[in-house]
């Protein structure tokens, strides 16, 4: 018998931990960004549930700042899965005055996310959040247990983890308080690559190599948008880049690539020496604990 | 250079190291993984940046298992997960 490769592992890993979140809690969501990471969680959850619906609605933290071709995978894939979808606007939680804007080039509606998560997660009693956080992208995520505890006001204690022993996961909580799961959290960027490859996922076509027009910042090509405000000497030029995360567009760099088919961009990740945070997301460049310091208050 | 095909067919590593306070198993371990090339351009010039900031004149690979705050202000690795 031939053994299980290290993508069958993974995989059948996050459906361990899918279903054992639809088993101990009530009110599950899945939180979908659009980005690769969504997307496999997506076909996870498919394989965990089908034919069955998915236990759980999926939920989108909507900055309003994403990339359009985005937001139109999102509702198309969703619609094509026939699965609810909630979408929590950071422009509502902005009119409603929860949140400031920030002013000025470097604004970003990052951070804003946390409030409007916390308060989505309220809003609808929602006692599980499953996202496709792994450890491989950033130190404070690689500490994250797979169930990871938030108090009643969404907090996260590094010092107050709870242990967690091969593949027993503790669900337990009291009213008010949710966990965060993380079903993708062994998996390192290039598996899922090679994940998307192997199950043939269509992703936004973002990811390959494209024609655009982006501006130079901090040693990182942003796309050119109406949501960033440049400074005079950030002047806009045309070059064939792809992105390797997909965030807001206020935080989330290109990189130059000719990759323009799932083939080329495994094969770019297998040789890439810069880690894709690092490369693309102004967002963890704040501070040394940037990751954490936000993790602490809600973030994803 | 492994090619994504052979990347498609590893397997994974579990290691276990055992010591006392300040024997230098997490600095090992970055070793281990230095060694072994699995740390990328950044998170290298991250480590170089912060053991130069906390005064060492050399790099501390132990700061690759202390992602956190409290881990480094202490010196110490809190938690693996």
């Amino acid at each position: 018998m031939r053994a299980l490769s290290h993508l069958d592992v993974l995989e059948s890993e996050a459906i361990h931990i899918m279903r054992e979140v639809a088993a101990e809690r009530e009110r599950p969501v899945l939180l979908f960004s659009g980005g690769k990471d969504s997307i496999v969680m997506l076909r996870l959850a498919e394989k965990a549930f089908r034919p069955a619906k998915f236990p759980f609605p999926v939920m989108h933290v909507d900055t309003g700042h994403n990339f359009p071709e985005v937001i139109e995978y999102r509702d198309r894939r969703v619609a094509e899965l026939g699965e609810r979808l909630v979408v929590a606007s950071v422009q509502e939680s902005i009119d409603k005055g929860r949140v400031a804007e920030q002013t000025g080039p470097r604004a970003s509606r990052n951070q804003l996310q946390t409030t409007t998560l916390l308060d989505a997660i309220e809003a609808h009693g929602f006692d599980a959040a499953m996202g496709g956080a792994r450890r491989d992208e950033e130190r404070a995520r690689a500490k994250e247990r797979i169930f990871s505890f938030r108090d009643d006001f969404g907090q996260w204690n590094p010092r107050a983890q709870r242990p967690e022993l091969w593949n027993l996961y503790n669900a337990r909580i009291r009213k008010g308080e949710h966990i965060r799961v993380f079903p993708i959290s062994n998996w390192t960027e290039l598996d899922v690559w090679q994940y998307v490859a192997r199950e043939k996922l269509e992703l936004p076509s973002i990811y390959f190599a494209h024609q655009r027009d982006v501006f130079r910042r901090d040693g990182m090509l942003y796309a050119a948008s109406e949501f960033v405000e440049r400074l005079p000497d950030e002047v806009p030029f045309p070059a064939t880049v792809r992105f390797r995360t997909v965030g807001d567009m206020t935080c989330t760099g290109g990189v130059l690539s000719e990759a323009r088919s799932l083939e080329d961009v495994v094969d770019e990740i297998a040789a890439t020496n810069v880690t894709e945070r690092g490369e693309t997301r102004a967002d963890d460049r704040v501070s040394e604990a940037a990751m954490e310091d936000r993790k602490r208050v809600g973030y994803f | 250079m492994a090619t994504s095909r052979e990347l498609l067919d590893t397997e994974l590593l579990r290691l276990v190291t055992a010591g006392s306070v300040d024997d230098g198993k997490s600095t090992l371990i970055g070793r281990l993984l230095y060694d072994t090339k699995q740390i990328l351009v950044d998170q290298l010039e991250h480590i170089e940046d912060a053991s130069r900031r906390r005064g060492h004149d050399y790099v501390d690979l132990a700061l690759l298992t202390d992602g956190l705050r409290a881990e480094r202000e202490q010196g110490i690795t809190i938690d693996v997960a």
